[in-house]
Order: structure tokens, then sequence, then C-alpha cells
């Protein structure tokens, strides 16, 4: 084995002009390679690490009230962190989101922004150490700043502020009433790529207060995993988490209130559909007056045994108070009695009824602490044949798999009105699916390209050594005559092809680096969208050594096949016929 | 006049750290119409004397005179138009073109006489005369590949002299063939040579074939060893030699 | 001659291997090629359809003061700077000799309003809608409704906002009188077709840089399309300029009332922030859910209105060139004129103006002649070494010849005859192969909705075209790579001396 690859070191360098010559073109081959991978990959990272992480994490659980997509509230947070810390693997960070769209006004003068919260944690502190224009991080994070604001140099540019001043801001908040307020300019940052530049950073507890979230609720929660690419395992934890997030019925535990005197009650809504509306006639009776409006928002059903307890009758009104699960509040309901109405199984329960509206809107705005706690509450079992009747916690979207279903998906949800919360879990996959379709057409383009590429470059090794071949039948006719093995000219000449690639991937593999480096010492002023493709104004390029080294080794293995059917040629010669070859 | 003139011919090709001194001082002189034959053993510098006189190659030093002529400082068209008119050339290993016929291969020196532009009747009559004169008549459209090696030399022949050239150079032109044909070859060659009154030079190792030529010119590592007519016993010299070599009865002379 | 033409084509022959590996070669090199020059002059062709002829001209004018030349689409619907002096331009425009036609039109983004409390946004362009028709050759299609009429008011939806509008705040907009037809809804519109919430008119807020905006309900006239590039402009709205400036508060005789101080002064004034984001009747209203009144606010406002449309403001100015007319050098003149006459504008390429569109079509055009290069580049090295190989195994044969008499010349010729018969059989064969691939590509009408193809496309369609000047570029770039690729071999071929063949063993 040394002997031949000794043999073919030296046949290489006996036939220097074209082994360069194809040795080159090689090298050129595999530089684009390198290059063309590289670069989807550094595309990969910036758009995963840099825009779709940074912006929506892997995966994300996003609910939204009255089926309006972008009413994104979470009411129970901590549920929900907890449920998603506890169950899915390798979690790097969940974080809260919120943005709001925002009219901003600086001196004089007035753009667009998009209003971000964050947490000053030191992963922020860093980035925003690192990206420092002017400033002071400590007016962030003090607290001594009222609503302090960081934002880009573009946009300050724009706006004509500097540090220290002021910027008014109007955006909606989460009721759709128009806020209007003054941001302090913390800092100035410098902008790695037009997209970061639509962003303002406040902190996530200011800007929480401004749009009407209170603590334990927030806006979306996304999660990012350790691993930055992993698409299979982003996939496989969100469908998990989908299947955890089962709604359950909604209930509010607490008591009626009448005339000083209070009883435990469970109040519960119904579904207003036509389906849910016939499951009701069936099971439950009636015994007094109607159903509540539909647009009614503060009528209620009250069962026999609550309302014999109290003696009330339809049309009379009854007090409904529970504690909320945070802040240690309680809420207060008057509704009215639309009806009184009994159900076989649950004849001595204490149930009020609210409809879709009245239910919701007390249900999210004041959360209720957990019903399950208490032996008095009425929980309906799943079992039971009003229970779809109940309305849930909250109602879960089927996981889709593209963008296109995603958006069908949210359409869907937009026509149903529904006033409860929709629940999605979502991967990046999915929602910036997208860019991921951009970078895989790069990908497929870039693999083409060299595909081609490499179909020349291998029928020009293919025709050398073919010619190589005749060239050295006589020396081949020697060789075998002395002794050597069919299978060792064989080798011989596979070894040959198989050192110019070998030798000639390294150099393109360096040339691609020099390539890499040269273009990255460019910088790109565009401001165009291709900008988001950029990082810090510079074409981004990350060569991994795997896909270097899977690419290096394909090659070879691609040329060694080519160099086979020569190869195979010359090692079938007769020694005869090869020493008495004369051209 | 003398057809060739050479003085002091020297050749040296460097081979690595050492120089080969492929011939060490050559005078030679040959007059028209002289059927000469170079002798000597292998590596003795017979194929390079036969080069500088075909002028494919140029001597180190010395001076060569063509029919009057001096080569040594042509530049390359000049040079190429020489072996054209004025010389013919037979390999040792035939060197035909593999792509024409017989007849093509023949026509094609006078197809390159641009200037002179030949018609192509003309061309084509003096080619198949040429061929006729080498008894090759009937296999005028065959292609190289097709003819046996004394055949494809009887073209190579035919080639060398359908331009008419003042000298015929044949660089060891039986060395390929066996001993019948390369007599032929010797026969034909020097049947032409009496008819056509072209002079020819041939080298070759093999003493055998002496016996056609009219002079013969022995060399040895690079130098004109002896010059006179086959049969004789030839004289001798050494580090540098000089021959006159002619029609028959010219005689070489030796200095120092 | 006839000679070199015959041993050339002779060797071919023998040598078929070579001719071959050389002919594949560049069959594909003149393929690819070809196949990329057609699509990328159909590009071109399509975006000068698409761009330049219906919707920017070749030239755009902006402010002075505008940072940014890209202002079709900026980000986040970044607002344009108003051009001021209006008049000067207008007479440097006119008086230019090198301007064919132009017009000046309003741009900026508004939020669409609603009583729920949600905001959508579009946006818009201010036009004289008679003038901009016939000067972009009548993009804009009426799908229903009516067009604009001189001095009408009102806006013309487009039907890819209205889908949007659907999708995202839940209207289906239609011109007043108009029945709904099944043809023109979504697929999502017809499934809840009994629910449609429609509505005649739409309640838009400019936001203009200097914050002077007010919100204007405004009739629905039409719903429309552009006929080219529709997947890029759908996102322009059209209403008519003076709305467009009382949106946009530009209401004005005068470019010295432009900038409306009312907001600094305010500023000075109170405290009281709402008051800094003008009188939003619709957003204050809207916070405490109650039906507002907006008619009474368009009176007053209207009552401002100064006659005399040229006197006032716009953001853009599109310029369209008369035939022939060089981009480069009329910008300069334009831009000189513009310095003479102290007016406070800047005429830039349309590109510019497109920003992304026109980077992704370079970029596109950049990727597939950078992949031709490539692919030449490639080319080039492998028949190089291939002719160069065959040279050498022909070494015997060319220094016989050289032998016999024949000059470098005779080589040179020899050898590039060969080479330039394989180049014109194959590369020839190569660009009719390119040529009837770009006839199938166009009879298969292959559509695209994907807004980056479409650009590539040059429009829904893609329709590459190959024009007699594409196929001589493309017999000269093959030329060219073959005189490369034999360049050097032909060097190794005529270096063999008649020496090599005899001392060759
Ligand atoms: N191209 C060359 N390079 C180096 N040495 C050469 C070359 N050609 C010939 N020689 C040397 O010159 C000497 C004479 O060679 P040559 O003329 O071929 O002899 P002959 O034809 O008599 O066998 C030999 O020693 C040979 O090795
Ligand atoms: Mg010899």
């Amino acid at each position: 084995m040394r002997l031949i690859l000794a043999l073919s070191l030296r046949n290489l360098l006996r036939q220097k002009r074209r082994n360069l010559f194809l040795g080159i073109a090689i090298c050129f081959g595999m530089m684009i390679l390198v290059l063309a991978i590289s670069f989807s990959q550094g595309l990969t990272d910036t758009l995963l690490n840099r825009v779709v992480v940074y912006i929506a994490g892997h995966m994300s659980i996003v609910t939204m009230e009255e089926s309006n997509k972008d009413r994104r509230i979470i009411r129970d947070k901590e549920k929900f962190i907890n449920i998603v810390k506890s169950n899915i693997k390798d979690i790097k960070k969940v974080w809260e989101s919120i943005g709001v769209f925002a009219r901003v006004i600086g001196n004089s003068r007035a753009d667009n922004a998009i209003i971000v919260g964050r947490v000053a944690d030191k992963d922020f502190l860093e980035y925003l150490g690192q990206n420092l224009v002017e400033g002071n991080l400590g007016d962030f994070t003090s607290g001594a700043v009222e609503n302090p604001v960081i934002l880009y140099s573009n946009k300050a540019k724009t706006l004509g502020v500097k540090y220290r001043d002021t910027i008014n801001a109007r955006f909606a908040t989460i009721t759709k009433q128009q806020q209007s307020v003054r941001l302090n300019v913390a800092a100035v940052l410098r902008s790695s790529n037009l997209f970061e530049e639509m962003a303002m950073f406040v902190n996530l507890k200011d800007l929480k207060s401004l749009v009407g979230l209170k603590p334990h609720e927030t806006g979306a929660l996304y999660i990012s995993f350790k691993r930055i690419n992993n698409p299979d395992h982003a996939i496989r934890e969100a469908i998990k988490l989908h299947k955890l997030l089962k709604p359950d019925v909604a209930v509010i535990y607490g008591e009626a209130v009448n005339k000083n005197r209070s009883s435990n009650a469970t109040a519960l809504g119904y579904a207003g559909d036509k389906e849910s509306l016939s499951i009701m006639n069936k099971h439950v009776s009636l015994l007094s007056g109607a159903m509540p409006a539909e647009k009614s928002e503060n009528e209620a059903l009250v069962s026999k045994n609550l309302a014999a307890d109290f003696k009330l009758r339809s049309g009379d009104r009854i007090t409904y108070r529970y504690k909320n699960k945070y802040e240690n509040l309680t809420t207060e309901n008057r509704y009215r009695v639309a009806g009184i109405f009994n159900s076989a199984g649950i004849s001595d329960r204490n149930i009020i009824l609210l409809n879709e509206r009245s239910f919701y809107k007390t249900y999210l705005q004041n959360l209720p602490a957990d019903a399950r706690k208490y032996k008095q509450a009425y929980v309906p079992l799943r079992r039971s044949a009003l229970y779809p009747v109940f309305e849930p916690e909250w109602k879960l979207l089927p996981r889709t798999s593209t963008f296109e279903a995603m958006q069908l998906k949210m359409r869907d949800m937009t026509k149903t009105k529904w006033k409860g919360p929709w629940l999605d879990v979502r991967t990046m996959y999915e929602s910036a699916d997208f860019i991921l379709k951009l970078e895989y057409a790069l990908k497929l383009v870039a693999f083409t390209a060299v595909l081609i590429l490499f179909f020349i470059i291998l029928i020009g090794v293919l025709n050398t050594l073919r010619m190589t071949v005749r060239e050295r039948t006589r020396e081949i006719g020697t060789m075998r005559a002395i002794g050597m093995q069919r299978t060792d000219v064989k080798y011989l000449f596979i070894a040959e092809t198989v050192l110019l690639t070998a030798i000639a991937c390294v150099a393109g593999i360096i040339l691609s680096f020099i390539v890499m480096w040269v273009l990255g010492l460019f910088t790109i002023n565009t401001d165009s969208v291709l900008s988001i493709l950029l990082v810090n104004r510079r074409l981004h390029f990350l060569p991994t050594a795997a896909s270097i080294a899977g690419n290096y080794i394909l090659i070879i293995l691609m040329a060694a096949a080519t160099a086979y059917f020569p190869a195979r040629r010359a090692s079938n010669l007769s020694a005869v016929t090869a020493l008495g070859h004369f051209e | 006049m003398n057809m060739i003139e050479m003085k002091d011919i020297r050749k040296e090709y460097p081979l690595g750290e050492t120089v080969v001194h492929a011939l060490r001082g050559i005078d030679l002189s040959v007059q028209e119409g002289g059927f000469i034959s170079i002798i000597g053993p292998s590596g003795s510098g017979k194929t390079t004397l036969l080069n500088i006189i075909g002028c494919i190659d140029t001597p180190t030093e010395g001076s060569v005179k063509i029919g009057g002529e001096d080569i040594t400082s042509l530049d390359d068209k000049k040079l190429t138009n020489i072996r054209l008119f004025k010389v013919g050339f037979i390999f040792q290993t035939f060197n035909l073109i593999p792509v024409l016929n017989l007849l093509e291969n023949v026509e094609f020196p006078l197809l390159l006489m641009k200037e002179h532009k030949l018609s192509k009747t003309d061309i084509r009559e003096r080619a198949e005369k040429a061929i006729e004169e080498v008894g090759l008549k009937d296999f005028l459209d065959h292609r190289p590949a097709e003819l046996s090696g004394g055949q494809r030399q009887r073209v190579a022949i035919a080639r060398a002299l359908v331009t008419n050239p003042q000298i015929v150079l044949a660089d060891e032109p039986t060395a390929n063939l066996d001993s019948e044909t390369g007599a032929a070859i010797l026969e034909l060659m020097k049947h032409l040579n009496e008819t056509e009154k072209t002079t020819f030079i041939f080298s070759t190792h093999d003493p055998d074939v002496l016996k056609y030529a009219s002079q013969v010119v022995k060399i040895r590592d690079g130098h004109i060893e002896s010059t006179g007519k086959p049969g004789r016993s030839l004289k001798t010299g050494k580090t540098r030699s000089k021959a006159h070599v002619g029609k028959a009865g010219s005689t070489g002379k030796r200095r120092r | 001659m006839a000679l070199i033409a015959r041993i050339a084509w002779r060797n071919i022959q023998r040598h078929r291997g070579k001719s071959l590996v050389i002919g594949i070669i560049l069959f594909l090199g003149a393929l690819i090629m070809t196949i990329g020059n057609g699509v990328v002059s159909g590009m071109e062709r399509g975006l000068r359809d698409g761009i330049i002829n219906r919707f920017t001209g070749q030239i755009v004018v902006i402010s002075g003061r505008q940072e940014q030349d890209n202002v079709i689409f900026t980000p986040l619907g970044k607002d344009v700077q108003v051009i001021t002096g209006y008049e000067k331009i207008k007479h440097a425009l006119e008086t230019s000799g090198y301007v064919d036609k132009f017009i000046p039109v309003g741009k900026g983004l508004t939020l669409v309003l609603n009583e729920n409390g949600d905001v959508g946004y579009s946006l818009v362009l201010g036009v004289n809608f008679e003038e901009y028709q016939k000067m972009f050759m009548n993009n804009v299609k009426l799908v229903e409704g009516a067009f604009l009429n001189k001095d009408d008011r009102g806006i013309l939806i487009t039907s890819g906002n209205r889908k949007r509008f659907y999708d995202e705040l839940d209207f289906w907009f239609m011109p007043e009188g108009v029945k709904l037809n099944d043809k023109n809804l979504t697929d999502e519109a017809l499934k809840y077709k009994d629910r449609l919430d429609v509505k005649n008119d739409i309640v838009l807020m400019g936001s203009s840089m200097e914050n002077t905006t007010m919100d204007l309900r405004l009739k629905v006239k039409g719903i429309v399309k552009y006929e080219y590039l529709d997947d890029y402009w759908k996102n322009f709205n059209i209403i008519d300029i003076e709305s467009f400036r009382e949106a946009f508060q530009y209401v004005t005789a005068s470019d010295a009332a432009v900038n409306i101080p009312s907001y600094q002064r305010k500023l000075l004034e109170t405290d009281n922030l709402d008051s800094l984001f003008e009188d939003n009747v619709v957003t204050k209203a809207g916070a405490g859910n109650k039906k507002y009144e907006i008619a009474e606010l368009i009176g007053k406002r209207a009552a401002r209105k100064k006659p005399g449309i040229d006197s006032g403001a716009y953001n853009i100015i599109f310029v369209k060139l008369k035939k022939g007319g060089s981009i480069e050098k009329s910008l300069r003149k334009l831009n000189d004129a513009f310095k003479a006459a102290g007016a406070e504008a800047r005429a830039v390429p349309w590109g510019n103006a497109v920003g992304q569109l026109a980077d992704l079509a370079m970029i596109m055009r950049g990727a597939t002649i950078g992949f031709v290069m490539l692919i030449f580049f490639v080319a080039v090295i492998i028949i190089m070494n291939t002719l160069s190989m065959a040279a050498l195994e022909r070494v015997s044969e060319i220094g016989m010849m050289r032998a016999v008499g024949a000059q470098k010349s005779f080589i040179s010729g020899m050898f590039f005859a060969e080479t330039a018969v394989i180049s014109s059989v194959f590369g020839g064969a190569g660009i009719i192969a390119g040529g009837i691939c770009i006839s199938i590509l166009n009879l298969l009408h292959i559509t695209t909705d994907n807004n980056i193809l479409e650009l590539l496309f040059g429009g829904n369609v893609l329709r590459p075209t190959l024009g007699f000047f594409d196929i001589m570029i493309g017999v000269i770039e093959l030329a060219v790579v073959t005189v490369i690729a034999a360049a050097y071999p032909l060097t190794v071929a005529r270096r063999i001396t008649p020496l090599d063949a005899v001392t060759r063993d």
C-alpha cells in the first residue's frame, strides 16, 4: 500500500501540467462548495440565531383572546412556565415576549417602531454593552429613570434624539386603548442589520404596565433550546407540549351572596353554539325563566339548589364573589337571574351558569384561584354528559407544520369570534418557514451549481485518466510483467486520482477561507431587506468542520468512483498486449 | 560547389549538472548527388548530426551551410522553409500523418508550399509520380495504419522526394524493419539516388548496410573517426575530424 | 486552408473521446449560458415593463432632505420627506428637453382605523388618477366599482389589500352600490359570505414625518389591481391627492406652511401627551368603545382646502425620459438643474427608489451570471488540460509536420480549427438546445406566487426571452471561452519542435 502511494505520488509529480490543471479545477470546485455551504450556514446562523431565536424563540406558546390574532395575552404565565420547565427537554431559556407597534415622536420628527420589552438579564446586558454607542446602561437598569428606552442609532438619527432626550410614543394597549407615554433615552446602540433597527427596548416590567398587563400576565412565552438548529427536537417537543396542554373545563369557585347570607357556589360558562345548546336542552331542564341572551353580559342561570338556598326567582339579582389567583384580590360580580335550572346528577350542587361573554369577561380579567383545590367545588367530570358544553380554560389550536397552514388556521380562528383564549404551540420552523425555505432554496441552487461544476470536473478527470492509461500502457505492461497484481494496478490509478483530489480539495478549502476572509473585509451598505442576511453589514460565513469534512469525503469518493473505470481498464490489460503496445 | 559544408560543429546537451558532448567538432562537406552513410555505434552522435544538417536542430558552435546558405543564424520561419524546399526527411519510425491517406501524406509538403502555389493537378501528378516510384500505386487511398512497416517507409520516402529536395536525410531508416524489407528500402533509395541525382545521407549502425553507400562517414563519440569508400579500410581521426565526401572517387582527408 | 480544415476534421473524428469531452463541456456551458441569458433578459424586460414603465419611470425625484433613496418600500413604512419648492422642480422638469413625462405623487403609510379599536395599516399613493393612468400605461385595472374621476374624492383599494384587510380586520371593502360578486371574493370570504362585514368606506389616518396627521373617512370608489407586478404594487391603495394631503395634513397652498408648527407649539404649551397626537377623534372615541362622528370633522378640514393642486406638497415625482435617453446623464443634468434653480430636490435612479426590489433583481442577475462564469471557468481549465494533453499526445505527428516543413502558424491553424469546429458544433448545439429549452419554458407557462421568484421571472409567469442580440452575445461568449481555452494548448503545440518528434522514443 505504501508502495502504491509512493508510486502514485511520483506519477502525480511526473505529469505536472495535467495534474496542475485538474488540481486547479478541483480546488476551485471545492472552494465554491465550501463558500456556498459556509454562506448558507452563515445565513441559517444569522436567521436562526440573530433574527428568529432573538425575536420568536424556537418554540412559543401564544394565546389569543376574542379570536384576534393580535390580542395576545397569557393570563397565567406561571402555569405555562411550570409545564414547560418540567416537561420540555434541553431548554436554554424561557422568556416573556411583548412587542407593540408604536408611533414615536422625537425632536419634532416622527416614525414608526416596535417597542420590545426586555429583562435586563446577563445576555441582554452583554449584548447592550457590546453595541453601545452612547448613553448609560445604568439608566436602564437602576430604576432611577422613568421609562428608560434603548434604541438603535439610525432610529435615533431619524427621530433626532440623543442620550437623555425624550421620545413620545403612542400605542394600543391590550384592550385596544391608545396609550401615550414619554420615554427617556437611556442608550443608543449600533445596529448590525436593518431588521434590528426597528426595535426599541424598554424594561419588560414598564412595558407590561404600559400595555395593561398585570405581573402574572404576559404577551407570549418564548422558549429557546440549547441546540441552535435542531428542527426535529423543536418539533418533537412542540408536539409533546401540545399534547400536555389539553384544556380542562374552566371553573370558578366562590360564593354567592345575597342579603348578608353567603353560600359556596361554582360558576361555569356554557357554550352558545347550536350543538352545545342542543345538549343543554337534552340534559338541563329550565324550571323557570329563560336562557340568558347571547349578547348579555350580566345574566346567569342558577341551579335549583342554589335558588332554593337563597329563595331566588327569575329576575332577582345575585352577587357572586371569588378569590383571584394572584394579587390576593377578590372579584365581585352582580348577575340577574335569567332562569333556574336543574340537571340530573348535579341537582344538589350550587351552580351558576354564565354565557360565553359574561363568563370569559370575568374569568380572563380576574383569573380565579384553582377551583380544584376546593372539595365543595363542582368540577365536571369528563364522562359527564354536560362536559362538552362547559367552556374550557382555553381551546387548543391544532399543530401545523407550514406557514401556509398556520395562516389558514389563524384565519379560521378569527372567524369563530369565540371570546375565550385560543392557545397555539408554534415552532419557528413553521412561523418562520419562509426564511427557512429561502435558505433551503439557496442551498439547493448552490448544490446544483456545484454539482454541475463537479460533473464537468469529473469528465475532465475521467478523460485525463483515460489518456494517461493509454500513454502508460507499456509501463503498466512492465509492472505487470515484473509481477504486480491486477488489483494493485487498479489501486495505483485510483490512488493517483484520490491523492490529487485530496490535495486539491485541501487547497480549495484553504482558498475558500482566504476568500471568506477577504469578502468579510468589505462592508455592504444596503437598506434593502437583504441586509437581514448581513451581520454587521458584512457577509457572514459560517464554515463548520463537520460539513467541510463531509463534503471533502463525498468529493473524494466521487473522484474514486470516477477513477474506477479507467483504472479497471488499465488493470485488465494483459502484460503481453501492454508491452507490445506502441503508439 | 558543396551541397553541405559544416565547420567545427559542436553540440552540447546539458544533462543535470554535467554536459553531454554529442558532437565534439565536426567538419564535413558533402557534394551533390552522393549516397552517404553515417555509421557509428549507438550514442555516437549520428542523429544529432543529421538533425543539424536537416535544420531541425542547431549546433552549439560552428557553422553549417546548405546549398551555400549559412543556416546557423536563421530564424524558425526560414529554417522551416529550408526544410520544406531543400530537405527531405525519412524517419526511423516512419512518422506519417495518421489521419491522411497515402496520397494525402505525400501531397502534404506540396500543399504546404503556399508561396509556390502549385495547382491541384500539379500536386496530384507529382505525388502520384513519387508514389509510383516507390511502388505503392495501388495503395493511394490507404491510411498509414493499414500499411506495413516497409510500405510506410516507402511512403515516407515518396514524401521526402516529392518536393524535389536537394538532400534527403534518413536516420536509421531500416532500424525498425526486418532485414529483407530494410534491404529493399535501401535498394529503392539507392535507385532513386541514381535516377533523381538527389543527395542521400543516411545513418545506420548496421555494417551490412554499408555496401549501398558511395561514401561512409564513421563517427564515434562525436568525432568523425574516418571517411571513405565502403569496403576500404577507413582512415581514423581523433578529437577533431574533418571529412570531405562526395561523389564516388573523392577522398576524405584527415586533418591532424 | 482546406488542408488545415481537412486534417482538423479528421483529427476530431480520430480523437473522438477528446472531442466528445470538450464537446460535452462546451455544450453544457453553452446550454446553461443560453438559458441564463434568456432568463436574465426575460427578467430585465419584465422589470422594465413592471417597474420602469408602469410604476416609477427611469428617474425618481425626492426631497433633498430625504436621507435614504429607497422611498417606495421603506422599512416599517417609514415616512418620506415632503418635497418643497415643487414649482421650481416642475419648471426644471418641463424645460429639460429630455424628460418625456412626469407625475408628482404623495406616498405614505396610513393607519386604518376601526370602531372596535383594531388598527390596520395601508400604504397609499395620493395621485391625480387620470394623469397617473396616462403616465403608467393604464397599469391600474378595475376589478369592481369605478375609477377615480377628476375631482372625485375617494379611495381605490387593491384587491390584495382588500384580502389582507379581511384577514386582519375582518371587513370586506366594497364600492358603494356594487353587489357582492362571488368571483371577486377570496375563498375565505366566500366561506363566510353570509356573515361578511361589508364596508363602503374606510377611515385612514396618515402619519407624516412631521407628525401632522388626521383621520379621514373615504368612500371606496373601486377595487383595483395592478396589471404588472401586482404582488408588489398591491400594497399601495390609491387615493386622490387632496384627500392624501388632508390625511397627512399637507393641506397647504404654499410650501412655507408644509411643516405645520402646531406640534412644537403644543409641545411647549401642554403636558397632555394625547394632544401631541392631533385630533384623533377615532382613537379617543375608540377608547371608550363609542360610536364616533367624523363627517363633522372632515367638513371642518375640507373648508380649509385651498384651490390649485400643484401648489401643494408631494413626496415623490416619477419621471419618464424620452426614448433613448441615458439615465445617468439625465440624472446629472437634472440634479444640476435643481441646484441651479435652488430646488431642494434630488433625482435618483429608479433602482435606488425601489431599493430591495432592484437589489434582489441585481442579485438574481449577478447570481445567474456568476453561475455561468463559474461553469465557464471550470470548463476552460478542463478544456485547456484536455487540449494540451492532446497536443502532447501528438508530439511526434506535429513534430514530423514541422520537420517536413509546416510552419508554426500551420500547426496553430490546425489546432485552432479543431477546437473551433468542436466549439461551434457542440457550443452551437448548446445554444440551440438552450433556445429550445427557453421555448419549452415559455410553453410550460410556469407561474409563481413567490415574490422573489416573481422578480426573477419578471412577473407571475416565467417568460425567458432570447432575442437575436442575446444569441449574438452567447456566440461571442462562447467564442471568447473557446479562444481562452485554446490559447494555452496552442502555445504548447506551437512549441513542439521537429526535434521532439525525432528524439521521442
Ligand atoms: N536531447 C538530448 N539531451 C541530452 N543528451 C542527448 C540528447 N540527444 C542526444 N543526446 C546525447 O548525445 C549523444 C549522441 O546522441 P545521438 O546523436 O542520438 O546518437 P546516435 O544517433 O548515434 O545513437 C548521446 O550520448 C546522447 O545521449
Ligand atoms: Mg540515433
